[in-house]
């Protein structure tokens, strides 16, 4: 089946939760705006398109990204057991458009790793290079429409 | 007549949890602690202590220390502990995340503005890491969310959104914080006026 590059508003978008941690507060609805927070200088934040991805690939990308975290912290000589694919932030679409931000299909192709044809972009506006403050302000706003879904 | 010794009241504050104790001739006559660790001490607990507080007669202990619970009272609250507890377990997240750890500034920051900020609004704050060094102190209710971000070099940034209208302030440092931006969202967000302190 071959992926549309479009990504429909109702399409439901899943950021991958890989902490123990994070994945309980977000089961009680909160810290949602740190898994939608990107990193300073960036304004990208990496989310499958879960209403087109099949369930099992999806979760099979959950724990390759959870893999690559521990094998992260292992590369610094430590081993965290707080690692663990959890769930998915989940937002829609036209909620993310509805915030001033883009949704982008961007699959990651074969020679890197796997693959994940799935693959998307939450990219907000470039006001958020400027100023550190905007990409929190971006985040609250977003988590405002987003929920949670558990790993099955 | 036999002169008794002075009863001492102690306060001892372990990083983030206050303990108090009533002392009399060595003896513990009251002890507080959030987290129930004073049970059966001995007195092992003034390594971490400040100063003691000696007062000239066991009434004036007793006042003394039923004052000090009264204005510290929210101290023991287990929201607050929690929050605390938090605060305590962000550089490991921090670590797991594979972000630098918070600074000592950014933590000293971060716990003072949670004690003023409960003293306005007693509601559950979250506190975590961000991917940058940063402590975000999160208050959050069905009218929306506040968001105190707390950065490594002192500077504070605070993101209000309630009823769908976002609002942001930026600040140097954390003198003088919350300030009346940060005390009116927090009011907003619980719909009631709030302690102030």
């Amino acid at each position: 089946m071959s992926v549309p590059s479009e990504i429909a508003d109702d399409e439901e978008l899943g950021r991958c939760v890989v902490s123990k941690r994070a994945a309980r507060r977000a089961r009680e609805g909160r810290g949602l705006a740190k898994l939608l927070t990107p990193r300073q200088g960036e304004r990208r934040i990496s989310v499958d398109r879960l209403t087109i991805a099949p369930l099992a690939d999806a979760i099979a990308n959950g724990h390759r990204v959870a893999a690559a975290r521990q094998a992260g912290i292992c590369r610094s000589g430590q081993k965290s057991r707080d690692v663990e694919f959890g769930g998915w932030v989940t937002l829609s679409a036209r909620a993310v458009r509805g915030a001033d931000c883009e949704c982008v299909a961007s699959p990651i192709e074969k020679p890197v790793g796997p693959g994940n044809p799935y693959h998307a972009d939450i990219v907000m506006p470039e006001s958020v290079l400027e100023d550190d403050l905007e990409r929190v302000r971006y985040a609250q706003e977003l988590e405002e429409s987003a929920g949670w879904r558990e790993r099955p | 007549m036999e002169e008794r010794p002075a009863p001492t009241v102690v306060v001892a504050a372990p990083r983030y949890s206050p303990v108090l104790a009533l002392v009399e001739s060595g003896t513990p006559l009251l002890a507080v602690d959030p987290h129930d660790s004073v049970e059966g001490y001995e007195g092992t607990y003034l390594p971490y202590g400040d100063d003691p507080y000696r007062i000239r007669t066991r009434e004036s202990a007793l006042s003394t220390f039923d004052a000090y619970i009264r204005l510290t009272e929210w101290a023991y609250s287990p929201i607050l502990s929690d929050a605390f507890h938090d605060l305590e377990q962000v550089d490991e997240e921090a670590r797991g995340d594979g972000s630098p750890v918070p600074s000592h500034l950014a933590h000293r920051n971060a716990h003072r503005l949670l004690e003023r900020m409960f003293r306005i609004c007693r509601v559950r704050y979250s506190v975590y890491p961000l991917h940058d060094g940063e402590i975000v102190i999160e208050a959050k209710s069905a009218k929306g969310s506040l968001l105190v971000v707390c950065r490594s070099d002192g500077r504070i940034g605070c993101s209000v959104r309630i009823e769908r209208r976002s609002r942001t302030e930026r600040y140097h440092d954390a003198s003088g914080l919350p300030n009346g931006f940060m005390r009116d969202a927090l009011r907003q967000l619980t719909g009631v006026a709030g302690r102030t302190g």
